[in-house]
């Protein structure tokens, strides 16, 4: 159980900091499809 | 990972015929691959007694191949077969295979010492019904879809519509499927559970084969005279196609007992591929032209992280199901494969409200770049596996943990899902340059098989 919750805690904290990150850079990324929505 | 494809209501427009035959078909065959892959990792861990990990590797490489199976069957289709035949011929394999997996023999023995004694007959039966089983997906799945959009025009305003039905066929039945044959497989047996897939995807054959003058010659092959014309040893081309599919079911009974040789294949065509879209960005494309494509490539890599993190449903989590979750419902215990129908359950009432929203936000501006969608599902991701991880920490003094976290990380799963699978092959080939577009969704698809067996290598 112990390792469970280790592991499911540092894969959500992983998820979620990539999410973030990957929300940071969302408009960057929108310049660069140049119109393509 | 059923179909998450958000489209407005099906509203109450007069549809061809042959979409309720295409929806009962697909419905019956998702119905038995989501029974029979709620069952497979107890099957592997309780029955063949393999040790968690060799058992989610082998999830792992059959998922991947599942994944890029259809892509060369789609291919045939469009060449030689057309999609009726080939539709035809993959669910016989899949009849097969399906019912092949009901054969399960006598369970493994452990003796005192570590050693695992399996059936060896038993265990090639189950490798060779899981080539049956990956080879009819190759030969279906895709094909089945795109007769759906051959039964209508194009500019038809029917067809999004017919699309959203079909789509939920295919969680109907993969809701389904979880509940009939997981219950089945873990309560009476696994061969009832997997008899139950097979006698599934049976009425799924018996449906299409009925129901074929309904399609009105919309999924026939492209050239009849050519398919049937005699090329080598008095075959037509036709029955070659067939052979070939047949020599492709034992060249995967092979591969799949050797895993590691499956993810190294994928390991070896991802590098490969991921290197010639980035050369051929920087140097054969306009600026506009790279900028998209590297946009597309960064969005395909997001997605392998993503499925291969909630890819962990019916591997890391099925099994923490079983033995961490208190899983009485109403003073019944359910059997864990149960809770398999919570992605398709969440999908069915949650994508019309995800469709609102969007269309909602879209009309005051504010509707997310579909980057930011991939953001936030990959977070919704995250925020499920720490809710289930606070979940756990609750657990009482028989180590098990409250139903609800469990359905949480489902529910948080699902609405990752909506945020990301609708948009994500659509946007990635909108963003590819014309000319290499069929092969970006083809590196779509090799980045969703990578993402599964990357699933079954984490768990």
């Amino acid at each position: 159980m112990a390792t469970y919750i280790d592991v499911y805690s540092n894969v959500g904290l992983l998820a979620v900091g990539v999410g973030v990150f990957v929300g940071i850079i969302a408009p960057l990324l929108k310049k660069r499809m140049h119109g393509i929505h | 990972m059923a179909e998450a494809s958000v489209v407005v209501s099906a509203g109450a427009m007069k549809h061809p015929r042959g979409l309720y035959i295409l929806f009962m078909t697909e419905m019956w065959e998702r119905f038995s691959y989501y029974g029979m892959r709620g069952l497979l990792v107890f099957y592997l861990t309780q029955h063949f007694l393999f040790g968690d990990q060799k058992a989610f590797l082998i999830y792992g490489a059959y998922t991947a191949l599942v994944y890029l199976a259809p892509v060369i069957g789609g291919l045939l289709a469009d060449q030689y077969l057309g999609s009726r035949k080939a539709v035809t011929f993959g669910a016989i394999l899949l009849v097969l295979g399906h019912f092949g997996m009901a054969f399960e023999g006598p369970g493994a023995i452990a003796d005192g010492n570590g050693s695992i004694q399996q059936s060896d007959f038993y265990l090639q039966i189950f490798y060779l019904s899981l080539a049956l089983i990956i080879t009819g997906v190759g030969f279906l799945k895709a094909n089945i879809s795109t007769i759906v959009g051959a039964l209508y025009e194009q500019g038809d305003v029917r067809r999004d519509s017919g699309f959203t039905i079909f789509y939920m066929g295919i969680n109907l039945g993969a809701f389904l499927g979880a509940l009939l044959a997981g219950w089945l497989g873990q309560t009476f047996g696994w061969s009832w559970g997997f008899g139950a897939a097979g006698v599934g995807m049976l009425f799924g054959l018996m449906v299409f084969r009925l129901g074929q003058p309904l399609l009105e010659g919309h999924a026939e092959p492209p050239d009849l005279k050519h398919l049937s014309e005699k090329v080598f040893a008095g075959l037509s081309r036709e029955m070659i196609v067939y052979l070939g599919g047949i020599a492709a079911i034992f060249v995967i009974w092979k591969m799949i007992q050797y895993q590691e040789f499956v993810g190294r294949l994928l390991d070896g065509f991802s590098i490969i591929t991921l290197t010639g879209v980035l050369v051929f960005s920087f140097f054969r494309c306009t600026k506009e032209e790279r900028d998209r494509m590297l946009v597309a490539t960064i969005l395909i890599i997001f997605s392998v992280l993503f499925w291969a993190l909630f890819e962990q449903a019916g591997s890391s989590l099925n099994v923490l199901a079983d033995r961490n979750i208190d899983r009485h419902v109403f003073g019944w215990e359910a059997p864990a494969s149960m809770f398999q129908s919570l992605n398709s359950f969440f999908i069915i009432t949650l994508a019309p409200l995800f469709s609102i929203l969007w269309i909602r936000l879209g009309s005051t501006g504010r509707e997310p770049s579909t980057p930011l969608k991939f953001g936030i599902g990959i977070g919704l991701l995250g925020l499920g596996f720490l809710a289930l991880a606070f979940g756990l920490g609750q657990a009482g003094d028989d180590g098990r943990a409250p139903l609800i976290w469990l359905v949480l990380i489902y529910l948080l799963h699902t609405m990752g899902e909506l945020c990301l699978s609708p948009v994500g092959l659509s946007m990635v080939t909108k963003l590819s340059v014309m000319r290499v577009v069929g092969f970006m969704m083809g590196v779509w698809f090799l980045a969703s098989a990578y993402a599964n067996f990357v699933a079954g290598r984490i768990a």
